[in-house]
């Protein structure tokens, strides 16, 4: 089975408006999608990422913010999973929670040797 | 913070409307240490913190202490918020030195997000909210803004009203509060009942605003209920609110909440006292009414919350229509006259006669308050009216006040009952 990573992108707009009961009921639905993923066997990792970031360029140049330049449209975490193919992965994104504030994900395949 | 999981989705499910509850308590200590004036900060400390915990929890699942968890996120960014803004930020004034020092900062801090002290610092907010200065529908819409924890676009849904509308209100609400100094803290102890007086009458309002049309057209209405519910408990619980006037508001909201689900049919119209199945009412709340209205039954104050109590136990405690005590009901009517006279409660009060004598009866005091020319325009007098003539057989009348009601109501749920109404009398 061939590896796929899901890159989330955005959703910090919509979510920054939402009220604490939006939030409560939106986190809700990205319970389920993870559970769903665990309970089919096909989750192989993922993580939230923090709002902050740099770039470093290399040695003797500045670290520079970015390269967001709303930190409302940044990666918001990944997810890897385990697929037989690119549209296998791709519909199992489709039911990702992150279309509900606008976000993008982007499906990205694990090269192996 | 717990080890990742190595699965996610290990959830302990959420109680209903725990991110709201925790924003309300949120909010009101971090404006306790910022200062009123930094509401909006607070606000913004608060959301981010609701965005953290969505982000995280997603991943990991929900932590075993969700509050907890809410609480120790909004500690650590305040701390971080007044440690990179201490040069500009104008905080509370009795904490501003504290929280200067490096030395004094986060023990100032923790202590104010102590366990015993965020319902202090609820309640203070509650009062700072419902302050009789302000308008009381200004008043109501800052409750459900901060203590609560609606959104603009929430307290519109749920008051029917504009976003611009609520806006406007708690602008004004905000400027005015930002006069004085004294914002957020405790009424003095000679204030202190004035003040209650004020919150309670809001809790009140926000909970008939909720009771009023809770035709399930929408659940963010049913929702008020149940918010003005937990703020009295909030206020019950605290030594210095937990008073006979207090219980008997709590009693009062219980009693008439044990009904709500058996007020409309499947389709939303309107199902008459006579017709609900009491047997679908809330047994649970009606005890806990009682258990309220006994802690009620103490000092020399009556309030109308007392004499409300009192009529709405006696529909809950009846088995049947049949068998309701209108006679006390209308006694009970009275008293509340003596110290709550509006129209509305003259209307109620005709209304059980018509149940206790006879619809003649009812006619006779409903046609004397319609000469008295208050409620003129209050489709339920023509609907009332309409009602006994019909039971007195006089159709024709009926007709025309029931179509006159019928012009003035503006629910669809209701005006469908008065054209049902129109036709059974022309049946």
């Amino acid at each position: 089975m061939n590896r796929y990573m899901l890159i989330l992108w955005g959703g910090g707009a919509r979510t920054a408006k939402m009220s604490p009961q939006e939030i409560q009921e939106h986190m809700k639905h990205w319970n389920t999608w993870m559970e769903s993923l665990s309970k089919k066997g096909i989750w192989d990792g993922g993580e939230p990422l923090g709002a902050e970031a740099r770039l470093v360029k290399g040695a003797g140049k500045p670290v520079t913010d970015g390269p967001y330049t709303e930190a409302k449209e940044a990666v918001s975490g990944y997810v890897i999973l385990k697929a037989d193919s690119m549209e296998k992965a791709c519909d199992i994104s489709k039911d990702c929670p992150l279309f509900e504030i606008d976000g993008i994900v982007e499906v990205r395949p694990i090269r192996t040797m | 913070m717990p080890d990742r999981p190595e699965q996610p989705g290990q959830v302990s499910e959420l109680v209903d409307h725990l991110f709201r509850q925790q924003a309300g308590k949120m909010v009101s200590v971090l404006s306790r240490i910022l200062g009123f004036q930094n509401i909006g900060t607070a606000e913004e400390i608060v959301q981010e913190t609701l965005l953290s915990a969505l982000q995280v929890w997603s991943f990991r699942g929900v932590p075993p202490n969700p509050g907890g968890w809410l609480m120790v996120a909004a500690r650590n960014r305040a701390i971080d918020h007044i440690r990179r803004e201490r040069s500009r930020l104008k905080v509370a004034e009795d904490l501003r030195l504290k929280l200067r020092s490096e030395w004094t900062l986060s023990t100032t801090v923790d202590r104010e997000f102590e366990q015993s002290r965020i319902s202090d610092h609820l309640l203070r907010m509650i009062f700072t909210c419902c302050d009789p200065r302000l308008r009381p529908e200004d008043q109501v819409a800052l409750t459900l803004k901060f203590p609560g924890a609606f959104s603009v676009p929430e307290i519109a849904a749920a008051l029917l009203c504009e976003e611009e509308t609520v806006r406007k209100r708690l602008y004004r609400a905000r400027q005015k509060l930002r006069e004085d100094r004294g914002a957020l803290q405790m009424p003095p102890d000679p204030e202190l009942g004035a003040r209650l007086d004020s919150a309670l009458q809001v809790v009140y309002l926000i909970f008939n605003e909720g009771y009023k049309s809770a035709e399930g057209e929408s659940l963010i209405r049913a929702e008020l209920c149940e918010e003005a519910m937990r703020l009295a408990s909030l206020l019950a619980e605290h030594p210095s609110c937990a008073q006979p006037k207090t219980f008997a508001l709590l009693a009062l909201m219980c009693f008439q909440a044990a009904r709500l689900s058996t007020r409309t049919y499947e389709n939303g119209s309107i199902r008459q006292l006579e017709e609900q199945d009491r047997a679908g009412w809330d047994a649970d709340l009606i005890s806990r009414g009682f258990h309220f209205m006994d802690l009620s039954a103490s000092g020399t104050e009556l309030t109308r919350y007392h004499v409300e109590a009192a009529i709405a136990s006696c529909h809950c405690g009846a088995s049947s229509f049949e068998e309701t005590d209108w006679r006390t009901i209308v006694t009970l009517y009275g008293r509340l006259l003596s110290i709550y006279d509006t129209p509305v409660v003259r209307l109620n009060r005709a209304i059980a006669i018509g149940f206790a004598e006879g619809a003649q009866a009812a006619v006779r005091e409903l046609d004397r308050i319609q000469r008295d020319g208050g409620l003129a325009r209050y489709y339920l007098l023509h609907a009332s009216l309409g009602e006994f003539t019909m039971r007195a057989g006089d159709f024709a009348s009926a007709t025309a006040h029931f179509e006159k009601a019928a012009k003035m109501c503006k629910s669809p749920a209701e005006k469908e009952f008065l054209l049902g109404r129109i036709a059974r009398c022309s049946a």
